[in-house]
């Protein structure tokens, strides 16, 4: 049985077994390749370096993240392809004279010696702000018409001219926006010490993202098969809130957001946040989230196979390939065994998407990479032994 | 009794109630050792248990620090000027190349919690900076932090380089990825995974050097 990764991707996504487990590298801006690592891959393969760094922005920027090129998404056998949105005409994103980087809602990051990403430097919001000051604040627009420019011509393109199924990345949403806009120490008091604050944060943050979605999805909707978007909600322990908390401050929102987009596309919703979401898996169910990433199976409570056993047949698994110990601390051999295991794990009857747990950081190998697609390849066909 | 009730405002998260029962101690002429010990210190400890035992999260954390650190500073000026209280001294710092500081931030909240002195570097810190720290300020342990795989090398460069300088004192490390088989692969002398248990180690390691 011979399929286009169309074809087994709809399958996965509805929970049906296929030829063979989905692959995905940079579909998603939390399933890609850092800029180093992806030269590394590239000499590796022997392809040519084409010289391909566009000029990113957002979330991909201070990621510090290489769009792969078709060649080698090709070489690997990668089933998606992924767009996402512009960068808006007027935004604050800009590269300061000082060398940090100032995106799009004014949080300042910089990018230490020898480190391809940006970590938060400054946060507008960390000193004394108040809730006038908060809904005065210079926000962007959501309706700049930037986000959407040519957005349906790609993806119409990739739908009429290829057979890979098609992704449409969106922003973070309220958690991560937040995090930065007050800085962390400040955010995680905020709960107590200024929910008047805190809310008005998120809510700020809500029409946003929600108008920029709703826009986007307006025009690509039709179109695409995976909306993904993504706000951390646990750590490596847990969940970052209490249950009290996090139903209170974060649930409503998210779900108000998650309707929004079922409101506007069949599209299967991807939701990504890092930790141990194990308890929160539930209310991803509730909220109608159909697919997430990235399992962290480092993290407490995230054995896979009881995820699967318990959630499986309502939600689906995109990701799960280690990315603290196997892939840059391991061989090609070890790659590939804990590859075959995580399909033994979760591609029964379909429900998951191999990818790595994490962007490729440049501590892991080129033949590490090519060892997961490889054995993603191959033992990924099903019936998976 | 009032030191039970200070104990009970710092797990309650109550920081008013603290400062009054420590005003209420302070009048009464009760011993400060005794309330910085099993006022503070103990319920620090108990806050720790709750967070470690996923009863409470960070917010719930900060909050109770928050109220212990008002405690101490109504304490400080009755407390004896040598030091004589302190269970030692701690420099703790985010290693070479990384930004992050929640995890440190709580790590060095919570060592004060439990009567450290805490000399904390800030984030990006050079091994030279450690070195030269712990040396001048007679440091009783090194706590390193790092949130990234790819900063992690930096924490054994960083003990390699206080061994090569000669520093005998432990070094603990702790972040996202790292593990207790890592912490032995670099030579630390312990790792903790969550604050409080990064605290219980340090209390082991002070009293055993």
């Amino acid at each position: 049985m011979s399929m286009t990764s169309r074809e087994r991707v709809l399958k996965a996504l509805h929970h049906e077994e296929s030829d063979r487990v989905p692959l995905d590298l940079g579909a998603t801006r939390n399933t890609g390749i850092l800029a180093p690592t992806y030269r590394a891959l590239t000499t590796f393969l022997g392809m040519e370096d084409d010289g391909n760094e566009p000029a990113l922005h957002g979330h991909a920027k201070v990621l510090g993240l290489a769009p792969p090129t078709e060649a080698v998404l090709q070489r690997l056998g990668i089933d998606f392809r992924g767009i996402t949105l512009g960068k808006a005409d007027h935004s604050k994103e800009a590269l300061l004279p000082d060398g940090t980087h100032r995106d799009e809602l004014g949080v300042i990051r910089r990018q230490p010696a020898g480190m391809p990403y940006w970590e938060l430097t400054a946060s507008p919001f960390s000193g004394e702000v108040t809730v006038h000051d908060a809904i005065n604040w210079d926000w962007p627009d959501p309706t700049d018409p930037g986000h959407i420019r040519g957005l349906r011509e790609k993806a119409l393109a990739i739908r009429e001219q290829t057979e890979y199924a098609l992704v449409l990345h969106l922003q973070d949403i309220i958690v991560h926006p937040t995090q930065f806009l007050l800085g962390f120490e400040k955010w995680y008091l905020s709960f107590y010490l200024e929910p008047a604050l805190i809310n008005t944060l998120m809510d700020i943050m809500l029409e946003l993202r929600t108008e920029v979605t709703r826009r986007a999805l307006t025009e690509v909707g039709d179109l695409i098969d995976v909306v993904s978007c993504s706000d951390d909600v646990s750590d490596a322990r847990g969940s970052i809130l209490s249950p009290e908390m996090y139903d209170e401050f974060i649930k409503p929102r998210h779900s108000h957001y998650f309707e929004t987009i079922r409101s506007l596309t069949p599209a299967t919703i991807l939701y990504h946040s890092c930790g141990a979401v194990a308890g929160l898996i539930p209310s991803f169910i509730d909220m109608g989230i159909d697919f997430i990433n990235p399992v962290q199976v480092s993290a407490a409570g995230m054995e896979p196979q009881r995820l699967k056993a318990e959630f499986g047949d309502k939600i689906g698994f995109w990701g799960g390939i280690d990315t603290t110990r196997v892939l840059p601390f391991g061989t090609p051999k070890t790659v590939a065994a804990d590859v075959r295991q995580r399909l033994r794990d979760l591609a029964g009857g379909g429900g998951y998407v191999l990818a790595a747990v994490h962007n490729l950081q440049p501590d892991v190998p080129a033949e590490n990479i090519v060892a997961m697609y490889d054995t993603g390849r191959t033992f990924g066909r099903y019936p998976i032994v | 009794m009032t030191i039970q009730a200070i104990y009970d405002a710092v797990v309650a998260r109550d920081k008013a109630a603290v400062e009054a029962n420590i005003q209420t101690a302070l009048t009464e002429g009760r011993d400060v050792t005794e309330i910085l010990n099993e006022g503070l210190i103990r319920a620090m400890e108990e806050v720790g248990e709750q967070f470690s035992a996923g009863t409470i999260f960070v917010p719930e954390m900060l909050m109770a620090a928050l109220a212990m650190k008002a405690g101490m500073k109504l304490l400080q000026p009755h407390l004896a000027s040598d030091n004589s209280q302190s269970k030692g001294t701690v420099i703790i710092g985010t290693v070479k190349g990384d930004l992050h500081d929640i995890g440190k931030n709580l790590v060095a909240m919570m060592l004060e919690g439990a009567g450290f002195e805490v000399i904390d570097l800030g984030v990006d810190v050079d091994s030279a900076v450690f070195i030269e720290t712990a040396g001048t300020r007679q440091a009783n342990l090194v706590a390193l932090s790092a949130l990234l795989t790819t900063t992690m090398p930096a924490m054994e460069r960083t003990i390699t380089a206080l061994r090569e300088a000669g520093l005998k004192i432990p070094v603990i490390i702790g972040g996202a990825p790292v593990t207790e088989a890592y912490a032995r692969q670099i030579g630390a002398d312990g790792y903790g995974i969550d604050a409080p248990r990064a605290v219980k180690l340090a209390k082991q390691l002070v009293a055993a050097a």
